[in-house]
């Protein structure tokens, strides 16, 4: 049966040659979320999420129906996703009893046993007029190791029992939120380790210390005692008032290279865009860069007066970093980039057209109208993000090894592909196999501009690209950083479905330590208050919110290193 | 005003209260106080320091916290006593403005931690009736359905490359000499333009399908027939023109209970826990005399 195709057809139907990079088809593209609440996390419990907790949140990225905790009806995701890491807060992380093992177990602890007594020996009390009392022993409770304990593992059971290789990997995380010296310093942290490891230990909490390298020195001591791997996500640097990424240490003091290799290896990755803002630059820091504005939030968790410095933003800390490895030897900001969303509905939603809101109490258009709110308006919030993984395989390890070679983007929310490699011209025999995106280059033979080699595709149910720019950042002789935006291709009219370019640093100094990383533009969409306006018969300006946005995807950068 | 405002506003009751809910702070407290509080007296104990340490660090263990106790410098334990004194002062006065009563955070608070214990309580008393659990189980059998999918393998015809209408021209020649010359699946490979996405696709759900061809293409598939020797299409995606071999279509399907049972037993007792949560919250309000007064005649103020 098996014949031979006609030559000359052939060679018609076969015009396409090898112009893709490297690994064209052998790593899969993979989308999820690393960073998603449920009710089990207090916060989200106390703006109205009373019922999606984990068990529902990953079966909604797996694409089943599920009930929504406000709206009482049954919700699915528009496409599920590949993989998804749920980081309640590790601060107060909720309880959930629902097996009369777990109430067995549970009721050894005194609080409990008096709560649950109270109000089991007591239907329909008033304790208005009783006189029995619950605190302290009913907090000391909630808090105590034994219910802690009890609550992660729970947590790790679910993703157990979720997890699908091949199909969808559930992994297990959790969120250290500390907001030390008024900062926001809050990481995502997962594992893609066994739940009989991860069950070893109690989730670091910022009740522990507020200081992250205690944090980086638990997860490198955790590791040690019980075989753990851990990848620990930085988000929101937007709102840390100068500390995220610092060219101090926290308590003000010099790094030093130890710290720099320690950051740099256990923080491979940190979270560019979510729902509080997108954090790769700012309009005041890059005055050049015509797409800087995009979905800036500038308020503080508690309070304060926002500056934009340098530390809080992606763009500037990568140059930070190539300055401290100049003085250091090593960088502690050699980071990738992922979007994820902070939901706190237990829902990843982050269409501008099917966004759920940041919390269960913004759930429809007419909750979102409120504006009184000190914080986390509705409208304020961003429909973003999403993270993108080139992965071996669907599996928790394969993402994770992922995450550890950065080769991982962040999208605002649309499924944009991208592919980004960089090697240097084999004397017009074409692009030398080269690095992916989070990898480096150096010797630069003859001093040859390296190539980007950049193969962008439109989410085939969104927006069309309207352009593929380059960010370059370097250090000069004199010690100085710099920054440039190129435009490597931009589409006429109505946007393009594909790009497929090369693009060659035309000021490239061999001398120079440098960084590239890809963004990609859409064509403008409705931003999701614009959605908000249509459905409440307002105009969209009274949302005080831009009315288009232009969706986007930001690649893991790829450094370049002269030789020493 | 309303008896139900009265009610509240009762001065009387507030004492009752108030003394109700001071005795019982004696009688689970136990120990009592060698010198007593009264409103601007404060004394401070051991038992006030350990459970303030506590609660700043969130965590309670109180053989830790008393060594910690007993280990402080006298400078240390002042500061300890001064950081607790500051808070009791403010806290009393914020009570004594009635800071509390309009906050929405603590009364959501307060809120939130009486749902959990009532949750609780109501897990207690889950019980897993199979013939309920069965009922449930067809009562919200579509929210099980075992979704369709589909194995194909593709050749594609890139519109950015070729254009819109040569793409679909070189589409439709390619389609008869495919078929024509017996091509199977494993030589898709051969032809046609390199995709983003992947050349083979093996039981993917039609969700899959979309976020890498778009609708067009996956609702097109889905009425397609499935042949293992046919060459299908030209099919439209985002990106340009598709011919398809699908050899596996998998259509909708109601599951069995068997198959689905620890979804269906997670749900139906989640439903059960809200179920008495609701019905617990009106036995409550039952204890309550409710006066909703003509609300609709009188302008707010």
């Amino acid at each position: 049966m098996s014949r031979k195709f006609p030559p000359l057809s052939l060679v018609l139907l076969s015009t396409f040659t090898l112009c893709g990079p490297i690994q064209a088809q052998e790593r899969q593209l993979l989308w999820g979320d690393t960073h998603l609440h449920t009710s089990w996390s207090v916060d989200a419990f106390s703006m109205g999420n009373q019922l999606a907790d984990p068990e529902t949140a990953y079966r909604y990225a797996k694409g089943e129906p599920v009930l929504h905790p406000r709206l009482g009806t049954r919700i699915r995701i528009d496409r599920p996703l590949d993989f998804l890491v749920i980081a309640d807060h590790a601060e107060n992380l909720r309880w959930q009893v629902n097996t009369r093992e777990s109430i067995e177990l549970l009721s050894n602890i005194a609080g409990f046993d008096a709560a649950f007594a109270l109000v089991r020996d007591n239907p329909g009390q008033t304790f208005m007029l009783g006189r029995s009392r619950l605190t302290p022993e009913y907090d000391a409770a909630i808090a105590s190791p034994e219910v802690r304990g009890f609550s992660w593992a729970l947590q790790v059971d679910a993703a157990t029992r979720h997890n699908d290789p091949g199909t969808f990997t559930a992994l297990t995380g959790w969120e250290w939120s500390s907001n030390g010296g008024g900062s926001n310093l809050h990481r995502v942290v997962f594992s893609p380790s066994d739940g009989d490891i991860l069950k070893q230990f109690i989730p670091y909490s910022n009740a522990e210390s507020l200081d992250p390298e205690d944090l980086w020195n638990w997860l490198d001591q955790a590791a040690a005692a019980t075989g753990a791997e851990f990848v620990a996500i930085p988000h929101n640097s937007n709102l840390s008032a100068g500390y995220m990424f610092a060219e101090t240490r926290f308590d003000g003091s010099a790094l030093d290279r130890e710290l720099a290799e320690q950051r740099a290896r256990l923080e491979p990755v940190m979270e560019i865009t979510q729902v509080k803002g997108t954090s790769e630059t700012h309009p005041l820091l890059s005055p050049n860069d015509e797409f800087a504005d995009y979905e800036i939030y500038e308020k503080l968790l508690g309070g304060g007066q926002f500056q934009a410095l340098t530390a809080d933003y992606a763009r500037t800390a990568l140059m930070t970093g190539l300055a401290m490895e100049a003085e250091l030897g090593a960088n502690p900001y050699r980071f990738g980039f992922i979007g994820s969303s902070d939901s706190h509905t237990g829902f990843s939603s982050i269409a501008e057209n099917d966004f759920y809101g940041k919390a269960v109490s913004d759930t429809l258009p007419i909750e979102r109208l409120n504006r009184t709110r000190a914080n986390f308006n509705a409208w304020e919030m961003s429909a973003s993000g999403l993270a993108a993984v080139w992965a071996d395989d669907n599996t928790r390890q394969a993402i994770a090894d992922a995450f550890q070679r950065r080769e991982v983007y962040a999208t605002s929310g649309p499924r944009i592909l991208l592919r980004v490699t960089a090697g240097y011209d084999q004397d017009g025999d074409g692009v030398a196999p080269g690095v992916s995106m989070g990898g480096s280059l150096t010797n630069a033979p003859d001093s040859r501009a390296p190539i980007l080699s950049i193969e962008a595709a439109m989410d085939p149910i969104g927006a069309r690209l309207e352009r593929v720019q380059v960010i370059k950042g370097w250090l000069d002789q004199s010690g100085n950083t710099h920054e440039q935006v190129f435009d490597a291709e931009q589409s006429t009219g109505q946007g393009a479905a594909q790009f497929q370019t090369r693009w060659t640093d035309p000021e490239f100094d061999p001398a120079q330590p440098a960084f590239y990383y890809v963004r990609v533009l859409e064509v403008p969409t409705p931003r999701h208050s614009t959605y908000d306006a249509i459905a409440l018969g307002i105009d969209a300006a009274e949302t005080q919110m831009p009315e288009l946005i232009r969706e986007r995807a930001w690649s893991s950068p790829i450094w370049y290193e002269p030789s020493r | 005003m309303s008896a139900g405002k009265q009610w509240i506003r009762e001065p009387l009751l507030h004492f009752i209260v108030a003394g109700a809910i001071l005795f019982g702070l004696f009688i689970l407290n136990g120990d009592e106080k060698l010198a007593s509080d009264d409103e601007t007296t404060i004394v401070v104990d051991r038992r006030d320091l350990l459970t303030f340490l506590q609660y700043r660090a969130n965590a309670f263990e109180p053989e830790t916290f008393n060594a910690a106790l007993d280990a402080m410098a006298d400078e240390e334990l002042q500061e300890l006593i001064d950081a607790y004194v500051d808070e009791e002062v403010l806290y009393r006065e914020s009570r004594a403005l009635g800071l509390e009563e309009s906050d929405n955070i603590i009364r959501q608070r307060m809120v939130q931690k009486m749902v959990f214990i009532m949750s609780d309580v109501a897990a207690m008393n889950q019980t897993l009736d199979q013939a309920e659990l069965e009922a449930y189980f067809q009562d919200n059998l579509s929210a099980y359905a075992v979704q369709p999918w589909a194995t194909f393998t593709h050749v594609f015809f890139d519109a950015s490359r070729r254009g819109d209408e040569s793409a679909l021209a070189d589409a439709e020649t390619a389609l008869a000499e495919l078929n024509g010359g017996g091509v199977l699946f494993s030589d898709a490979p051969a032809y046609g333009d390199r995709f983003p996405f992947l050349r083979n696709y093996v039981e993917r759900t039609f969700e899959y399908i979309a976020s890498h061809f778009g609708y067009e293409f996956s609702t097109a598939l889905q009425s397609a027939t499935a042949s293992d020797n046919l060459w299908q299409g030209p099919f439209p995606s985002a990106y340009g023109q598709h011919l398809v071999m699908l050899t596996d279509l998998q259509e909708r399907r109601l599951p069995e209970l068997d198959e689905v049972r620890g979804d269906v037993e997670r749900d139906f007792t989640n439903q059960q826990s809200a179920d008495m949560l609701s019905e617990l919250t009106e036995a409550i309000r039952e204890r309550y005399q409710i006066v909703i007064e003509d609300i609709r005649s009188q302008p707010a103020q």
